[in-house]
């Protein structure tokens, strides 16, 4: 611990401290958090599993941590994509505004910010904030963490209006802001909640933020995520998302990346109990040069559990995109159905895809597929498109568009839908020709 | 069931049928490696200086290396100096100029395993370049070949015999500071075989080696080395079979296939060296470091394997495809019962324009195996065109096995159309209900279906290695129906 000062983002700790919450236990987690990243250090590309995602270049930049830094003074009606009729909770370079946040709560559900409930009794939180975690990102969250959420719904609530978690990010000077969000989502026995967590960068920004999400559902739970990342043009994004599901329970996953300099989504799923289920859904649309790493692990731990990942990758510029799908399925676990499909889309010379689909399986009553598959866009489709009048620029966006359309349409809310339909859309070129065909045909 | 179950351990306590050692004398190298050891081969093979040079540099090299650990592998620490590494049977020391000149104790050696050697080989139409652990001991149509121009030779001779054409073309596929087993190789092999097709030549026979592992702790380091010049043809077969012991017997390969212009080198590998018991004791570990450089324009190389054997196998055939046009084939079976383990499969690394590749791999698991699929299809930003389809399905024979798939797929071209499928489930129980209900025994309509889940792999072997994979499956799937 002699030379912390030399770690990246662990210097400034001792600064920071006296303004993160918790008592004696939480400052014990802190400390050890710290510790395993002095001795382990931040992944290299030496790692395996960041082989193709290289952060040497975040962990040299410098930023200040959340607490530290000022509020911007800004106006940030209107930035949000949608607008939704339900809880919302903003926060700003990581600091929670109660002013832009919305209340509603219904009976069943309790939402605190994180440091209120580390505040009021942090070791009633244990199992999510000691777990063990490979990440050294995720140490770091667990060490300077200070502001998120706590969502808990109590047995039996079903929820019918979906929770929002905004975390904008402005530009901050001179230095840029690093944050360490705290997600945790606890859903009791056959409680059903949706929350969207939606990270939006403001123009200039260059900050960094660095999520650590939980999500347990008891038995019979189902729990819905829809992670949206429109990150600006100069921002790193990390995350890493741990779910738990016991029998019977639902975890369905949607992320959409559309923005961020350098974004990599961890998502580990433990299927624990017998006949839990979890769907993984994803969407890429990189340009420039954008880099989206998504590593997807899921770990079938006991029979007649069923999981399914779907991601789907559109490259454009220098983009690079990376996936990596994990099903692991322990000894004894039978009856398992497991299935994976990557599928990617090419569209410049310089664009890079790297997927490894991986089966790690060690019981045999078990069926499992995966699939991987490059490539561009399908000539005879074009052509049946331009035979019919449509210019091939036009053809070209429609069938990016529907092949981007698989993965939306699977979004359960409309509006929200709608909304990320439109972010594709504004994406790609000719998008007005597009919406003008998508409305007439609906 | 209770009997059910017994006739199922019955079966998978089956006992290698080949393992046997044979009493011949060997003149074997004291255990331990460093370079005095390195000189003393180079000095029994009367090799030109080079190639002590080269061997020095690799073994120099090694001494820097780590063993690698990213396979999904569990490797008993292996003792580098307790490995005795330069054997030969005492008759290479007045080398025998015809068969009747051959030890008749190999020769009876060779009938047990099936290789007749002269009368296969004439009814065959087989020349078969016999290694006896280290050195070769007898080659046959020797002239038949010559004729056509065609050089098949051990790679000692070839060393003696065509310095230069070594001196070229080794290393070029796999250098010597590749990977921790090739630089291993580089420094201490032994023997092996070396083929050269000239220009637009089509090798007028299958070439066949047997390969066969038999004085105690020695290991095997064979080196292979194939050529086709522009325009020409080559099958080339590999199989093997090993005596039965208890001690860990390493077996570190390297094989180099170049195909200039317009050239096609086949490969097939049958490889059922001794697995170890079915408390996993002993058995082979197979470190193999294969690679074919498809170096000119239309050029192709098929690898078929088929891997039942060994305890451990670490291996991955892969091509290279550097010339236009060229064409990348990898065809797999590979079989884990009781404790073997193995991590196999391939690389497709495309860099020429409209290059294709297929990959074909069949894995099964039984008993207690792990059998794990890795491979790499990397398209370059060069590879304008570039094809691949992969294909990895696994069976699964009971509940302890386990079978595993870790495919990268690199692409940096937009024109590519790359393809991954893959299955894992367990042998189908309607499958077995159907034959079973028709009189077929649960053991044949077993073999049945696996054969089935094999075919698109056999069919690409030579008739007769087709017919001895299948035995082999056979052999070691016996009764792993459970």
């Amino acid at each position: 611990m002699n030379d912390m000062a030399s770690i990246p983002f662990v210097g400034e700790f001792r600064q920071v401290e006296g303004h993160l919450p918790g008592g004696a236990w939480v400052t014990k987690l802190r400390e050890a958090a710290l510790a395993r990243i002095g001795e382990q250090g931040f992944p290299t590309r030496r790692n395996e599993h960041w082989k193709y995602t290289d952060v040497s270049a975040l962990l040299k930049a410098e930023f200040i941590p959340a607490p530290l830094a000022s509020m911007p003074e800004a106006f940030f009606q209107g930035v949000q994509r949608f607008e939704l009729d339900c809880h919302q909770l903003v926060f700003l370079n990581g600091v929670f505004r109660p002013n832009l946040s919305s209340n509603s709560l219904p009976a069943g559900l309790t939402v605190k910010t994180l440091a209120a409930a580390i505040e009021e009794d942090a070791e009633a939180l244990q199992p999510f904030l000691a777990r063990e975690r490979d990440s050294a990102f995720a140490a770091l969250n667990t060490a300077f963490m200070h502001e998120g959420v706590l969502i808990e719904a109590a047995p039996g609530t079903v929820l019918e209006k979906p929770l929002h978690l905004v975390f904008l990010s402005a530009a901050h000077e001179p230095q840029p802001v690093v944050t360490h969000p705290r997600i945790i989502v606890r859903a009791g026995r056959a409680a059903a909640l949706r929350f969207i967590e939606s990270h939006l960068g403001l123009e200039g920004a260059r900050n960094f933020t660095n999520v650590v999400t939980d999500v347990l559902a008891e038995q019979g739970a189902q729990v819905r995520q829809l992670r949206l990342i429109e990150a600006a043009a100069d921002e790193s994004h990390i995350a890493n998302i741990h779910a738990e599901l016991r029998r019977d329970a639902v975890f369905v996953n949607h992320q959409v990346c559309i923005g961020g300099k350098l974004v990599r989504n961890d998502i580990r799923v433990d299927l624990v109990e017998e006949n839990a289920s979890v769907a993984l859904n994803g969407l890429v649309l990189a340009n420039g040069s954008e880099h989206v790493d998504n590593h997807l692990d899921v770990r079938h731990m006991a029979p007649r559990t069923q999981s399914d990942q779907a991601y789907r990758c559109i490259l454009d510029g220098r983009a690079r995109a990376v996936f990596n799908g994990r099903v692991y399925i322990a000894p004894r676990a039978q009856k398992i159905e497991a299935n994976q499909a990557s599928n990617n889309l090419l569209l410049s010379k310089l664009a890079e895809i790297d997927t490894k689909p991986e089966l790690e399986i060690y019981a045999d009553d078990v069926k499992c597929s995966h699939g991987a598959t490059v490539g561009q866009l399908d000539e005879n489709m074009l052509f049946y498109l331009r035979s019919r009048g449509v210019d091939a620029d036009t053809a070209r966006s429609l069938l990016i568009y529907a092949f981007a359309d698989e993965i939306i349409r699977r979004i359960g809310i409309a509006s929200v839908r709608a909304a990320v339909e439109a972010a594709v859309l504004g994406r790609l070129p000719d998008a007005d020709s597009i919406r003008h065909f998508t409305m007439e045909a609906s | 069931m209770a009997t059910k179950e017994n006739e199922v351990e019955q079966h998978l306590r089956s006992e290698y049928r080949y393992g046997w050692t044979t009493d011949i004398e060997s003149d074997t190298a004291p255990p331990g490696l460093n370079e005095d050891i390195i000189r003393l081969i180079s000095r029994k093979k009367k090799e030109p200086a080079f190639m002590l040079e080269w061997r020095l540099q690799a073994y120099r090299h090694w001494l820097s290396m780590r063993e690698p650990d990213w396979a999904h592998l569990r490797i008993a620490p292996i003792d580098y100096q307790a490995i005795s590494y330069y054997s030969a049977p005492r008759t290479s020391k007045n080398a025998p100029k015809s068969l009747d000149e051959v030890d008749p104790k190999l020769l009876e050696t060779y009938e047990k395993l099936g290789v007749p050697l002269h009368e296969r080989a004439r009814l065959a139409g087989v020349a078969v370049d016999a290694v006896f652990d280290s050195v070769s001991v007898a080659t046959t149509f020797r002239e038949k070949l010559a004729e056509a121009g065609v050089i098949f030779c051990s790679f000692s001779e070839a060393v003696r015999d065509y310095p230069e054409l070594v001196e070229k073309y080794l290393g070029t596929v796999v250098p010597q500071k590749d990977n921790f087993f090739a630089a291993l190789n580089s420094a201490v092999f032994s023997d092996g075989s070396f083929v050269y097709v000239p220009k637009g030549v089509r090798c007028p026979m299958e070439l066949s080696t047997y390969f066969r592992i038999n004085a105690q702790n020695t290991g095997q380091f064979e080196r292979t080395l194939i050529i086709a010049d522009e325009g020409a043809y080559v099958s080339y077969l590999e199989g093997c079979t090993a005596p039965q012991r208890d001690e860990n017997q390493l077996h570190a390969a390297v094989v180099e296939l170049i195909a200039e212009k317009d050239a096609e080198i086949k490969y097939s590998t049958v490889q059922n060296w001794y697995p170890g018991d079915e408390e996993g004791r002993g058995g082979i570990y197979n470190f193999v470091t294969k690679r074919g450089d498809a170096r000119g324009d239309n050029s192709k190389i098929t690898w078929t394997q088929v891997e039942t054997g060994s305890a451990i196998t670490w291996k991955y055939p892969s091509c290279i495809l550097r010339g236009d046009n060229s064409v990348g084939e990898f065809y797999s079976v590979a079989l884990t019962n009781n404790y073997q383990q193995a991590d196999t499969g391939t690389k497709m690394i495309h860099m020429g324009k409209n290059t294709r590749s297929t990959i074909v791999s069949k894995g099964i698991s039984a008993g207690k195996g792990q059998n794990a699929y890795r491979g790499l299809v990397r398209i370059t930003p060069t590879a304008t065109g570039a094809r691949n389809y992969t294909q990895c399905d696994s069976l699964l024979i009971g509940d302890e096995c386990g079978a595993h798939t870790f495919p990268y797929v690199e692409v940096r071209n937009p024109t590519a159309v790359l393809e991954h499928e893959a299955t894992t489930s367990k042998i189908s129980e309607d499958q077995l209900f159907y034959l079973m209900q028709r009189g077929i025994s649960e053991e044949d309509a077993t073999n049945m279906i696996v054969n089935g889940f094999c075919k698109d792999v056999f069919r690409t072997l030579p008739m007769e290695f087709a017919v001895e994979a299948q035995n082999l499956l056979a052999v070691s799937l016996e009764g792993a129906v459970g």
